[in-house]
């Protein structure tokens, strides 16, 4: 029991607006990117290190991943444009290929490229998820304990028995 | 949000807990956790067990070394097909922080062929993939040219022995030439017949009739003969006649329709024949007429070993594509992974040289030769892979083996060369033919020779010279006489050559071989076989000939029932036409005289 009570805890400890909204960038990372690559290490490492919401962080990264099913054909035609076509990158890429540590984000890999790219989208995504939050949090907060499922499920008798270890962090 | 409020508490002594415990791990775990998973993977990949006593790593000095590693033969677990008393290798440091594995050297230290193991080598116990390493075929390399040669004459002997299958065949055979004809026949039998009711029941030809018959009467029941004027009678008697002609003309064209199918009954042989020799080649009779049936004999074995020597040139071409020395694109599960060229720059994954040392304890097997240049991105580093091994081993009758390999993917077109040469390898169940009525096999020899296989692009061209020598052959067929025919075929047999050559495309090679032991067979089995296939054609006719003479007894039955109507009816016809002509004339003759 305790150790449920240990991982709620985690799971839902950091509600700030900031820490759901910037979770959403390393579940991105962990649900597209392969484990071996530098930014999957580097996204676990900023769960660990940084306040960002774990339970948002873990269902982003599932969600990321089954989309990368469907996404990984326009990521891949992306990277190889990026990565085959004559121009200034031709020079950039075998220097950062054969540069120390840049080779361990596999952006030579065009699906890898393509995802890289699509980070920069997951910016402004994750500032406007900030705002949205800050100004529609409570509504939606108060919508949610309105809905029929919400109310059922707090009358259900799991919810009760759990609900002791939760007191102190849903309101 | 202030940095102190992003950071978790406790992060920092997390992180660096985490880095301690891995240093921890690395000193504690991390060489028996190694040796583990180098065991389980090789294994797999082997096909049977491949253990070590010991491995040892030094992350500092970028080295390891691995104490007795055993490689378990997949084909016989007992005993270990090679094992080394020690593999020592050196990696580069500097190069894994860009991500490049250079392995400088690994050094196989003292090389033991063919010794017994002490437990059991094989995987199918624990349930495992027993796919061994040297069995893996590349699907749909060679798979037209295995098709082809399926069909050789030794697999299809015993179909002479079965005379079952002969009456099965038969019986189940409808779509025969005869039977095609029978039914020809029997649609022009059909349409005669249906001419003969339009004929009989023609109004036109018995509204003629009726008419001349009236005419007839009314002529002769006239009050005086003088009353009738002779023309009546002429009139009559050439309207009969006139009438005879066209039924005469419809009876000789039916009669001719009947005589031309009768005649296609009786000659039936074209037809009979075309279906002999179509039951034949459904029947996959051998071809006996050859003078060597060597290409018979050994295509299938030495297709055996190009198609798993495909296997790892499909694996060399996937793992270490061409390109050009800017740009190397290698297609992977997830899209591609593009390598870049750079002045000084390492490739992904190098192996500059693996050198095979002979024991140092004077034993007797010994391997010595070197491996360079391995690589997965062989255009970058503009090297080919160089393979040059020189095998001893006195107590598993190997001598001199000698195995030559040049892989080069410097370019797109990739060029691979394998040599092999052997001044004595021992030869262990070599199949010949192995089928369902027959299984013929090289049992044991000793084999001498040299081999050369060249492959460019999807172009191959194999030479090869050799000699078996002790030859003992291991037959056994189902039928005494094949097995028999073939055992006196080979008795004197036991030293023969082996020479020949496959070229062109991997989907249609061509083979040409020759061999003593090929001429030998041939000459044996076309002897001991030919009557039977003679005699073979003779009982297929007889049988089919007894199939379709019922056939052709009720068409020609058909045919007699069908012209003896039309004929008698027509007959009737004309014959009254005729006697009222005749009638006509007399009465006409009466008058004038």
């Amino acid at each position: 029991m305790h150790l449920i009570h240990f991982c709620l805890r985690v799971l839902l400890y950091d509600k700030t607006s900031q820490a759901i909204a910037w979770a959403l960038l390393p579940g991105y990372a962990l649900g597209v990117f392969p484990p071996t690559s530098l930014q999957w290490f580097l996204a676990l490492f900023s769960i660990a290190l940084f306040r960002v919401n774990v339970l948002t962080t873990i269902l982003s990264a599932l969600f990321f991943f089954i989309l990368s099913h469907w996404a990984d054909g326009f990521a891949g035609t992306l990277g190889n444009y990026l990565l085959t076509q004559n121009g200034l990158f031709m020079k950039i890429w075998p220097r950062l290929y054969h540069a120390p540590i840049v080779p361990f984000t596999l952006f030579n890999q065009t699906v890898v490229m393509g995802y890289l790219i699509l980070t920069v989208a997951m910016i402004p995504l994750c500032l406007s998820a900030t705002s949205f939050l800050d100004s529609y949090s409570s509504a939606l907060v108060r919508w949610a304990y309105s809905t029929d499922f919400w109310q059922s499920f707090i009358a259900s008798r799991f919810y009760r028995r759990f609900s002791q270890y939760l007191r102190y962090e849903i309101k | 949000m202030k940095l102190n409020n992003a950071l978790r508490p406790y992060a920092l002594k997390v992180i660096l807990g985490t880095f301690a415990a891995l240093v921890l791990y690395y000193f504690t775990l991390f060489d028996a956790n190694l040796l583990w998973l180098v065991e389980t993977v090789a294994t797999k990949v082997n096909g049977a067990r491949i253990e070590a006593h010991g491995l040892k790593t030094s992350l500092w000095k970028g080295s390891f070394q691995i104490n007795g590693l055993s490689i378990a033969n997949p084909f016989n677990p007992s005993e270990n097909i090679v094992q080394f008393d020690r593999v020592n290798g050196r990696i580069l440091i500097a190069p894994l922080f860009r991500r490049k594995l250079v392995v400088d050297s690994v050094d196989f230290i003292g090389a033991h062929f063919f010794v017994e193991r002490q437990s059991y080598g094989g995987l199918v116990a624990e349930n495992e993939d027993p796919n061994s390493i040297f069995d893996r075929t590349a699907p749909g390399f060679t798979s037209p040219v295995m098709a082809n040669i399926a069909q050789t004459p030794l697999r299809l002997l015993g179909h002479l022995e079965t005379s079952s299958e002969l009456k099965g065949k038969l019986s189940t055979t409808s779509n025969l030439s005869t039977y095609r004809r029978f039914d020809e026949l029997s649609r022009d039998i059909a349409a005669l017949t249906k001419l003969k009711d339009s004929v009989l029941s023609d109004s036109e030809s018995h509204k003629k009739l009726a008419e001349l018959s009236g005419r007839l009467e009314r002529l002769k029941a006239g009050r005086s003969p003088s009353s009738v004027s002779s023309d009546s009678w002429v009139s009559l008697h050439r309207d009969a006649l006139l009438s005879v002609a066209p039924l005469s003309t419809t009876l000789d064209q039916v009669r001719g329709r009947f005589n031309r199918i009768r005649a296609s009954l009786d000659s039936l042989d074209p037809f009979i024949r075309k279906d002999v020799a179509q039951l034949k080649s459904q029947m996959h009779l051998p071809n006996l007429d050859g003078e060597d049936l060597s290409i018979d004999l050994f295509t299938p074995s030495i297709m055996h070993y190009l198609d798993r020597t495909a296997y790892w040139l499909d694996v060399s071409r996937r793992r270490m594509p061409g390109g050009t020395p800017k740009l190397v694109r290698q297609n992977k599960a997830r899209g591609a992974a593009i390598h870049f060229g750079h002045d000084g720059g390492w490739p992904a994954i190098l192996v500059r040289r693996i050198t095979f040392v002979p024991s140092d304890n004077n034993a007797s097997d010994s391997m010595s030769g070197e491996l360079t240049n391995l690589t997965s991105d062989p255009s970058i580093l503009q090297s080919p892979l160089a393979m040059s091994v020189v095998i001893n081993s006195p107590h598993s009758a190997v001598s001199n083996l000698k195995l030559d390999v040049n892989i080069d993917h410097r370019t797109t077109t990739p060029h691979e060369t394998i040599n092999i040469s052997a001044d004595s390898i021992p030869v262990r169940s070599f199949g010949l033919n192995e089928s369902y009525d027959l299984k013929f096999l090289l049992a044991s020899a000793r084999l001498h020779g040299t081999s050369t296989l060249d492959i460019t692009g999807d172009s191959l061209s194999l030479e090869w010279d050799s000699s078996f020598e002790e030859v003992k052959y291991n037959i056994n067929s189902r039928y005494h006489q094949i097995q028999s025919s073939l055992e006196d075929a080979v008795g004197p047999v036991t030293n023969f050559n082996l020479s020949g050559r496959a070229e062109g495309p991997f989907t249609e090679i061509r083979f040409t071989i020759r061999s003593e032991l090929g001429k030998s067979i041939a000459e044996k089995i076309h002897r001991d076989f030919k009557h039977q296939i003679s005699a073979f054609d003779e009982t297929l006719r007889s049988e089919l000939l007894d199939k379709v003479d019922p056939k052709r007894k009720s068409l020609q039955y058909e045919i007699d029932t069908l012209e003896q109507a039309v004929t008698a009816d027509f007959q009737s016809r004309i014959t009254l036409l005729k006697d009222i002509a005749t009638i006509a004339m007399a009465r006409a003759k009466k008058i004038r005289s």
